[in-house]
């Protein structure tokens, strides 16, 4: 996986290697260009993304119509025993939000759909570390017989505790949950049948979702 | 539990511009329920609305992903400086919207991109501003530009200012789209319109009323 963290210096941007995944950084904004702050805006983001993806048997179209809806999360993500829409369409269209981690539908294609999580509703504290969580999962017609699902995550890292390891850490711990739900997912692709999920972890073992320590998403 | 509304602005197909919708409503939160807002950032109510555009275009889907596309074409069809900051088209890639807005890649395929505005950037209140560009293939020598805005509009005024901003943001939006089909079509943008007079435009970006973004 690429790996690498963006500064833009007076200069030009410069490139420095990190492990995990690729992370992006915004400088701050010259004051003499910047609006008034928002409460809490970070001041120096660390993007990172995930990408992750797997092959499937099977056409891209019959696969999206197996894992594409977006309450389908509750058949493939381990984590996740129930999904509900909430809010907005119930069909799930953008604007539609889920129960999972009240994930609001903001991106969707034919055979694709990006899902953002927000800031807290209901815990200011938890809000002002709003990490940026974002997910895209795309099913990516190859052949006229075989596909690939692709899932990507993409957030601000700055929040997570720790050191660099510590990141990757949270990072690894991301990849392999969602590489499981792709395996998932190509399980029910191709008509088998999704084994049970494994007993929950412990709590703090490990965040699913988007917020750290808080979110259980997709 | 927050009360979460949306509304899809709009439910007819137009000739060119779509705008649809339907609005939806989940309870109220009890007020002992609330915490002690956190201004800029902690939203009680969100109301989402949806404003989905698109236009047919008279080229193939990939020619005119070709054209307007990549994340800072923007810069061409909006007419506004655009700066990237990291790789082109890569997701986390900042763009930087006449000097001051920025917005952030988080979605992307190969005929569509999704992003967004990060908190604090340009908008205070926090409003989850998201736009979604796609073409969408019609047939072997036609496609159409897909263009759909979803944010949450709870901090504006009243009703009467969420209809403002969304009527304003459609117009801005929709003419973006008819450049995107000149450009596509034509290879070139349409000319100029005579600039409105300083305070009479509309707000096409993500925040309400400050931002000024794609």
């Amino acid at each position: 996986m690429r790996s690498f963290k963006t500064t833009a210096l007076s200069l030009g941007l410069w490139l420095a290697a990190i492990s995990g995944g690729a992370a992006l950084a915004q400088p701050p904004a010259a004051p003499t260009a910047a609006p008034a702050p928002a409460a809490a805006a970070p001041i120096a983001p660390n993007y990172v993304t995930i990408p992750m993806e797997i092959m499937v048997n099977k056409p891209a179209a019959e696969v999206w119509a197996k894992v594409g809806k977006y309450c389908d999360i509750a058949a493939w993500l381990p984590a996740v025993r129930t999904c509900t829409i909430t809010a907005g369409p119930a069909s799930g269209e953008i604007g539609s939000v889920r129960s999972v981690g009240g994930e609001i539908m903001v991106g969707k294609t034919a055979l694709s759909y990006t899902y953002a999580q927000r800031p807290s509703l209901t815990n200011p504290a938890a809000a002002v570390r709003y990490n940026f969580y974002h997910g895209c999962l795309e099913a990516v017609p190859v052949t006229a017989t075989t596909s690939k699902l692709v899932y990507t995550l993409m957030y601000d890292n700055e929040y997570v505790a720790g050191d660099e390891a510590a990141k990757a850490a949270e990072m690894n711990n991301r990849r392999t949950q969602f590489t499981a739900a792709l395996g998932n997912m190509k399980i029910i692709a191709e008509g088998g049948t999704v084994p049970p999920a494994p007993p929950a972890p412990a709590r703090g073992g490990g965040a699913p979702g988007g917020a750290p320590g808080a979110g259980r998403g997709g | 539990m927050s009360s979460i509304r949306f509304a899809a602005v709009g439910a007819v197909a137009l000739t060119t511009c779509v705008v649809a919708g339907a609005s939806f409503a989940q309870p109220p939160a009890p007020p002992a329920a609330a915490p002690a807002a956190a201004p800029g950032v902690v939203v009680a109510a969100p109301h989402y609305v949806s404003i989905p555009m698109e236009i047919a275009v008279n080229k193939p889907a990939a020619e005119v992903w070709a054209k307007v596309g990549h994340f800072c074409d923007l810069g061409t069809w909006m007419r506004a400086p655009c700066v990237l900051t990291g790789p082109d088209d890569t997701l986390g890639t900042v763009r930087t919207i006449a000097g001051r807005i920025k917005e952030v890649l988080v979605g992307k395929t190969t005929l569509s991109y999704t992003y967004t505005q990060p908190v604090g950037s340009n908008t205070a209140p926090y409003n989850l501003y998201h736009g979604t560009l796609e073409a969408v293939p019609v047939n072997a020598t036609s496609s159409k530009l897909v263009y759909n805005l979803v944010f949450d509009n709870s901090m504006l005024a009243d009703d009467a200012a969420r209809a403002r901003d969304i009527t304003s943001k459609t117009n801005q939006f929709n003419g973006a789209l008819a450049n995107m089909k000149t450009l596509a079509e034509t290879g070139a943008m349409p000319p100029a319109p005579a600039a409105p007079a300083r305070g009479g435009g509309a707000a096409p970006g993500g925040a309400a009323p400050a931002g000024r973004g794609g």
